[in-house]
């Protein structure tokens, strides 16, 4: 991350103090704004619990409650202007290290990712930070998925979350005639969760890349020759690295890398407090070094990419 | 529970055992199979150039008489058919290959001493097949030395030791490559210079 702090001296520190003045005036208006209307909605509350009749006091605390969230909805401004400030400084950064941003990816990133078995099942996503670029010279696209699962609680609806992380395509220079899929070793459920998982087993000499993965793939000679021992290595080391919940394919062109890190990545400030706090800043840096890392770390810039 | 029934079913358990055992005996033998295939396909590429290569070398190399006559002659041995489930065949045919791969290495360090051979289009093109090929090889050799492993196992431990004799199945050799110097990928390109 060489040059990364004279440029945030030069540009982030000037641009967040800038944004810093904005967000206090946007606060301000948006409090100005919604402070009346709350009062008056907490006002009319307090006084309705004293109302003696039962159907004129449900009807003013549902009037009171009302004025409320309409005083409260006064801060959507603030938010609004809080997501455009994220995205600013997002292209910013990704810029300073020559990555194409945008806020959303498109809508059809995860197919290969599905197709490869490399998600959980899931009734609704949500794709944001769409990053695309080089690291090491190995083109890449990668983006934050957020995937939840309908479920039945108490007998109504409900969301749970299956997956949140990153999920990352690094292209290769060759193309693959089978389909390759890593995924996280279970353990003594291997058979029931990898079960649907396209491909034969593929048994590999490493121990201890065996604890971590086990392997899957349409061509058990082409598998090995992506899996060389040193390719084994080298994910047991990202594994460790991110210490986070790996799984990969290599289909097509493309190594297919998804992250389960059940966190989100490229975090923004908060908009309520301070926007100078560089906290948030170190944590967007670690997350861009992990991209990199991976290219890194897999040796995906080597001339067989292997 | 009559001892005659209990008998019945302890044997209708080792036959069921005995047949799940040789299932798996056969399987894992075709998988070996299947590996030895990928390790011919692979090592086709590169001994499938050997004719040019020889044929442009009897030009030059008219001291070589003796290794170019000799990996002829393995190649036509390597190229013969030969029986997948005769573990001796297959380790002759193993054998075989591995003589003509260092063969085949030795012929390209001799022909550094020859740069109008060197330079010739047919050498360059088997230099870059050999390069091409290294990795495939490796991952086949990778293959069929762990269908090996699950099949001599299987073939080697009791009881399947007992399976194994009565269904006539027998442990395989491995593929494995022989002086340290041939463990290291082939680099034609540094035997060129």
């Amino acid at each position: 991350m060489q040059g990364f702090d004279a440029f945030y001296e030069s540009e982030i520190a000037p641009f967040i103090e800038a944004k810093e003045a904005e967000r206090k005036l946007v606060a301000k208006c948006a409090f100005r704004r919604a402070a009346p209307i709350v009062g008056a909605g907490l006002a009319g509350f307090a006084f309705s619990t004293g109302i003696a009749d039962e159907d004129m006091r449900g009807f003013a605390l549902f009037a009171s409650a009302a004025v409320i969230i309409i005083g409260l909805l006064q801060f959507t401004a603030l938010m609004t202007w809080g997501r455009q400030f994220a995205e600013e400084l997002s292209a910013k950064i990704f810029g300073h290290f020559g990555y194409r941003y945008a806020p959303a990816a498109p809508a059809d990133f995860l197919e290969p990712f599905e197709r490869c078995h490399l998600l959980p099942g899931y009734s609704r996503k949500t794709l944001e930070d769409h990053v695309a670029g080089e690291a090491g010279g190995v083109p890449f696209e990668l983006a934050e998925a957020f995937l939840e699962r309908r479920v039945k609680r108490d007998k109504q609806d409900d969301y749970e979350l299956v997956f949140r992380g990153l999920v990352a395509r690094y292209r290769f220079p060759k193309r693959f005639s089978g389909r390759t899929i890593l995924r996280g070793d279970q353990g003594l459920l291997n058979a029931l969760g990898h079960a649907g998982v396209p491909g034969e087993r593929v048994r590999l000499e490493d121990p201890q890349f065996e604890k971590l993965f086990e392997v899957f793939s349409s061509d058990q000679v082409e598998a090995r020759y992506l899996l060389t021992p040193a390719f084994m290595e080298r994910l047991v080391a990202l594994k460790q690295v991110t210490g986070e919940p790996i799984q990969a394919a290599f289909e097509g062109e493309d190594l297919l890398l998804a992250i389960d890190g059940r966190r989100g990545y490229f975090s923004q400030p908060a908009v309520w407090k301070d926007l100078r706090g560089s906290d948030h800043i170190r944590r967007f840096v670690e997350d861009i070094a992990l991209i990199r890392g991976i290219a890194e770390t897999l040796k995906l810039d080597a001339e067989t990419r292997v | 529970m009559q001892a005659s029934t209990i008998l019945l079913i302890l044997l209708g358990l080792a036959i069921a055992g005995g047949y799940a055992w040789y299932v798996s005996l056969i399987t894992r033998r075709n998988e070996v199979r299947e590996a030895m295939g990928s390790i011919d396909v692979q090592l086709r590429k590169r001994f499938d150039l050997l004719p040019n290569i020889v044929a442009l070398a009897q030009k030059f190399m008219t001291h070589e008489r003796e290794l170019l006559e000799g990996l002829t002659a393995l190649r036509a041995k390597v190229a013969a058919p030969y029986a997948k489930d005769d573990p001796a065949v297959v380790a002759a045919h193993l054998e075989a290959s591995r003589a003509l791969e260092t063969g085949m290495m030795r012929l390209f360090a001799v022909a550094e001493n020859y740069p109008e051979l060197r330079s010739a289009e047919t050498v360059t093109r088997a230099q870059a097949t050999f390069e091409e090929v290294e990795g495939n090889i490796a991952a086949a050799r990778r293959f069929y030395n762990s269908a090996v492993t699950r099949l001599n196992n299987a073939v080697e431990i009791f009881p399947g030791s007992i399976v194994a004799r009565i269904a006539n199945v027998q442990p395989f050799p491995f593929y494995e490559v022989e002086d340290a110097a041939a463990r290291e990928p082939v680099s034609v390109s540094k035997l060129m210079g």
